[in-house]
């Protein structure tokens, strides 16, 4: 591989047009014609929210996951645990938006380091079980305690959600719909989040973390106490996770107990395996690529003639996880970095790992099998 | 107290279907530590092609055919869509699995979804003057057992037993648990340790589709209807051990069991049946705290 | 026996052999000696397939197998003992030793070369199979009997003669293999890799992480093996003095390349050597 760093201009270049594209292009494409893919009218700002939102939650599984090495495929709890918090929060005793969030956050990493503890004992696919174990239970859970949680009526949540704030108007001249302002909402939230798992994954803990999923009697051995990380990396991942069960709530504006099936919770695995395991990048390309990818059959039909049945875009769906696994084991984030030929260390040295290694396994026994 | 030996013996019958499909899934993780999602789906899959075959030809008939399509199935599974991924991490060949669990499930809701199909149970056959299978029912002290619950439990015992017996004191079944240890070693000892993971594929494909056409009788045949299995099947398997056979089925007889006790028997207000599956598996999750790689579980040992 | 032309190896960017060529002749004991991450192990990886080579030719008895894959040489009669011993740790003895023997008597290939096959085109594979298969039935039947008794057969007498070079092995039959001692794991390992019946011998460090008296005992076994029987040996160890002794030849490879190569009685008198690898 050839050691080219893309010279600064470039990466200015991209910076500005993800900024633009962010923040200007919602507010202002639903000037272009109705039939335009990209327009973004309703639906389309609605789902640029979602994936604000998903992205949050891989952000905080892949600290665990990617980074710790602990499999959970219990993350749609705590993103219920943070979203009925906030809704129940709003609806029952009307408290503001901002701080259900946070507190919704904050109930659910409580969650999430008490999981976190008898989480200890188990490894792989035990630990995927107890936690699977823990995504079907909220459902269920959720139903019976209605008293709380207002049972399999949900709650709508709608009516408390405050349109745009005045200052809006006053500050920038434009007015916003009401998922467009949410949308920011949400893309401030994520960015936020961002930035401190940036920050996390950076620090002593990060490189603790991933000691850890290294080789834990190595890290011990370092001075490293492991219990302490392991439950604080699910702590940390829960209150991910039930942030972005707040921010839910707004976007969506209803919460019941079925939105919160394990399915969505097998979902966010494959969302950081494919976009990247222990990759920032990775976790906001693998929730785009969540909302995104169910969408090509329909765009691509907007060609005229050529498309798949609709029946049959789930199966497109599986047909691309498969595809891109076989092709990008590091995920998307993988090929991204391939693409723009960052330093062959720098990728290993982020990645490097059981599972670099493992990739890098894989590539050689490829070479020798030609 | 009848109440009480009827549910336990409604357990013992589903308990038996989960663990058939564990066992199924146990194949492969044994020889991969993969575990493979997309199990129920090959299950049903191969049931409804079943169910096709079924149209021109007569049970006995179609029952061998179904095992050896299966077994094709599941190598051309493990040789095409398996075979690419074999040295990445564990994480990459589950979401491929996934993958398989999206396609077989929309294809088949394509192909025959809609209403849902009954399917029969193996029909009876006459041994010297004694009746095995087939519909109706026996009476066992207090309880009624019908014929195909037990034609299930027996299937599950034997195809047990013969697995135990298959690794234990066959040269391919050794080679099969040497390459799930050892692939590099195995190499040298002259193993093709591609053709061993198919035949691990194969064999696990078989297993499933066995579960499929008994459970099928029961719950009618849809797509959607080895998607609650496979999570009791899969949480058997782990309860049992992953990489323990006998573990899996006394893995989903105990499943199928306490669940239909907490059914009955926990207090409505607080628990009862619609609890039944989060007691059951807090049961899982205790018993793992203990024993943390399942009851008879033996990977424990860590090499540094 | 055993040739090595102009060998290049490597792990994805990064070469290991930058050409090596060395040669084993019939029933003699070569080692090649060296320094960690010289090539070592590497070498050996290559020759048994494990590891395919980026160019250069090797030769087994006159027959390329640089393109071969490590499970068909292994039926061309070598053996390979890797580093670290490799052992199926959660299985017997007994069962590792069996699986020594798979390749030969209990594979597929059930002891038939792999070139007896190659020689045949696609169509006369085909007719071979269809003959096979018409006059088949009773004769195939009572074939594989007998086949298998003379398997069984030779199983056994292969694992006698294991058990009498390794005594301990037969003592502990029924034992797991990762709860041995590091000799008796090192034994475990040669008798495995001897239960093949192979003619050349691929042993690398097998005195690694053993204790002096153990490894001497081990080494002087590898010498009956290669006197008695005739099993010609590659040997790569770190312990020079040891390998020198009972090695015919030698090699001393560094980063990768052929720094010297001589009779074991020249290569312990050399004075390079001797400061280097003998700690003189």
């Amino acid at each position: 591989m050839r050691r080219i760093t893309p010279p600064p201009t470039s990466r200015l270049v991209v910076f500005f047009v993800l900024v633009f594209f962010l923040i200007w292009w919602v507010p202002f494409s639903h000037v272009l014609p109705d039939g335009f893919p990209l327009r973004f009218g309703t639906y389309r700002t609605f789902q640029a929210s979602e994936i604000a939102m998903w992205a949050i939650v891989a952000l905080g599984l892949n600290i665990l996951t990617g980074y710790n090495g602990q499999i959970s495929l219990g993350h749609s709890a705590f993103v219920a645990v943070g979203g009925y918090t906030a809704a129940i929060l709003m609806v029952d005793h009307g408290w503001p938006f901002w701080t259900t969030i946070i507190l919704g956050g904050v109930i659910a990493g409580t969650l999430g380091f008490l999981i976190g503890v008898p989480a200890l004992r188990l490894t792989g696919p035990y630990l995927a079980i107890a936690t699977l174990g823990l995504a079907l239970a909220t459902p269920q859970i959720l139903k019976k305690y209605d008293g709380l949680t207002h049972g399999t009526q949900g709650i709508n949540v709608r009516p408390e959600v405050p349109p745009p704030p005045d200052f809006i108007d006053d500050w920038f001249g434009i007015s916003l719909t009401n998922d467009q302002w949410i949308y920011f909402l949400a893309l401030f939230i994520a960015l936020l989040m961002t930035i401190l798992a940036i920050n996390i994954v950076r620090s002593r803990i990060g490189r603790a973390f991933v000691a850890i999923r290294d080789s834990e009697i190595a890290a011990q051995a370092m001075g490293i106490s492991v219990p302490r990380y392991k439950t604080m990396a699910f702590a940390i991942s829960a209150f991910y996770g039930g942030i972005a069960g707040g921010t839910y709530v707004q976007v969506v504006g209803y919460v019941s107990p079925e939105s919160f099936n394990f399915l969505l919770s097998i979902n966010f695995l494959t969302t950081i395996v494919v976009g990247g395991l222990a990759s920032i990048l990775g976790s906001v390309l693998g929730a785009t690529g969540l909302i995104v990818v169910p969408e090509l059959p329909g765009l691509v039909s907007f060609i005229p003639g050529a498309g798949l049945p609709d029946e049959l875009s789930w199966a497109f769906y599986g047909a691309a996880l498969i595809l891109v696994m076989i092709f990008a084991p590091y995920g998307l984030a993988g090929l991204f970095h391939r693409l723009i030929r960052v330093r062959p260390a720098k990728i290993l040295g982020s990645l490097s790992s059981a599972y670099g290694r493992s990739v890098e396994a894989l590539r050689s026994a490829r070479a020798s099998r030609e | 107290m009848a109440e009480f030996w009827q549910q336990v013996v409604t357990g013992i019958a589903t308990g038996s279907v989960y663990g058939l499909l564990a066992l199924a899934m146990v194949l492969i993780y044994r020889s991969t530590s993969v575990i493979n999602f997309a199990q129920g789906e090959m299950a049903m899959f191969t049931t409804f092609v079943a169910w096709s075959v079924l149209q021109w030809g007569e049970y006995w008939v179609m029952f061998p055919l179904v095992l050896l399509m299966a077994a094709g199935f599941g190598a051309f599974i493990e040789r095409v869509i398996i075979r690419p991924v074999e040295g990445a991490p564990i994480l990459n060949i589950i979401i491929v699995t996934l993958g398989m669990f999206a396609i077989l499930n929309n294809v088949a809701t394509w192909r025959w979804g809609g209403i849902p199909k009954g399917f029969p149970a193996p029909p009876e056959i006459e041994v010297t003057g004694v009746k095995f299978m087939g519909e109706g029912a026996l009476d066992i002290g207090p309880t009624v057992v019908s014929y195909h619950d037990l034609t299930i439990l027996v299937f599950a015992v034997a195809i047990m037993i013969g697995l135990y017996l298959f690794f234990q004191y066959t040269p391919t079944g050794l080679a099969m648990r040497a390459t799930a240890q050892n692939p590099i070693a195995s190499r040298l000892m002259g193993i093709r340790v591609g053709r061993m993971l198919t035949v691990g594929w194969a064999l696990s494909a078989t297993v499933g589709a066995v579960a499929g056409l008994l459970i099928a009788p029961l719950i009618l045949l849809q797509p959607p209807m080895m998607m609650g299995v496979l999570l009791y099947a899969f949480a058997a398997a782990v309860l049992g051990g992953l990489d323990s056979p006998v573990g899996a089925v006394v893995g989903g007889l105990i499943i199928g069991i306490s669940e239909n006790l907490v059914g009955t028997y926990t207090p409505k207000e607080w628990l009862g049946p619609d609890m039944k599956l989060t007691v059951t598996l807090l049961i899982i999750v205790v018993v793992l705290l203990i024993r943390p790689t399942g009851l008879f579980g033996r990977r424990a040992l860590r090499r540094v | 026996m055993l040739k090595v032309c102009d060998l290049v190896a490597a792990y994805g960017p990064i070469v290991a052999l930058h050409g090596v060529s060395l040669e084993v002749p019939e029933g003699s004991i070569v080692t090649v000696l060296g320094a960690n991450g010289a090539g070592k192990s590497t070498t050996l990886r290559a020759v048994s397939g494990l590891l395919r080579p980026k160019s250069g030719s090797i030769e087994f008895e006159g027959q390329p197998i640089d393109r071969l894959s490590a499970e068909q040489i292994v039926s061309l009669g070598m053996s390979h003992i890797p580093e670290g011993r490799q052992l199926f740790s959660e299985l017997t003895v007994l069962e590792n030793l069996r699986l020594g023997a798979y390749s030969r008597f209990a594979g597929a290939d059930g002891g038939r070369r792999p070139a007896d096959r190659q020689d045949l085109s696609a169509l006369g594979r085909l007719q071979r199979y269809l003959f096979q298969a018409a006059t088949g039935g009773i004769r195939d039947l009572a074939r594989t009997i007998r086949e298998y008794r003379q398997r069984r057969q030779d199983f056994e007498a292969a694992l006698r003669r294991v058990f009498d070079y390794f005594p301990i092995l037969a003592e502990r039959k029924s034992q797991i293999a990762g709860t041995l001692s590091g000799g008796e794991q090192q034994m475990l390992a040669m008798g495995r890799g001897l239960m093949a019946r192979p003619r050349l011998l691929l042993l690398d460090e097998p005195s690694m992480g053993l204790a002096p008296m153990v490894t001497r005992e081990i080494f002087q076994i590898i010498e009956t093996v290669n006197r008695t029987q005739g099993v010609t040996i590659l040997l790569v160890e770190q312990n020079a003095n040891l390998a020198l002794e009972i090695a015919h030849y030698g090699y001393v490879l560094e980063t990768g390349r052929i720094a010297l190569a001589d009779t074991s009685e020249n290569l312990r008198k050399s004075e390079a050597v001797q400061r280097s690898y003998l700690g003189q």
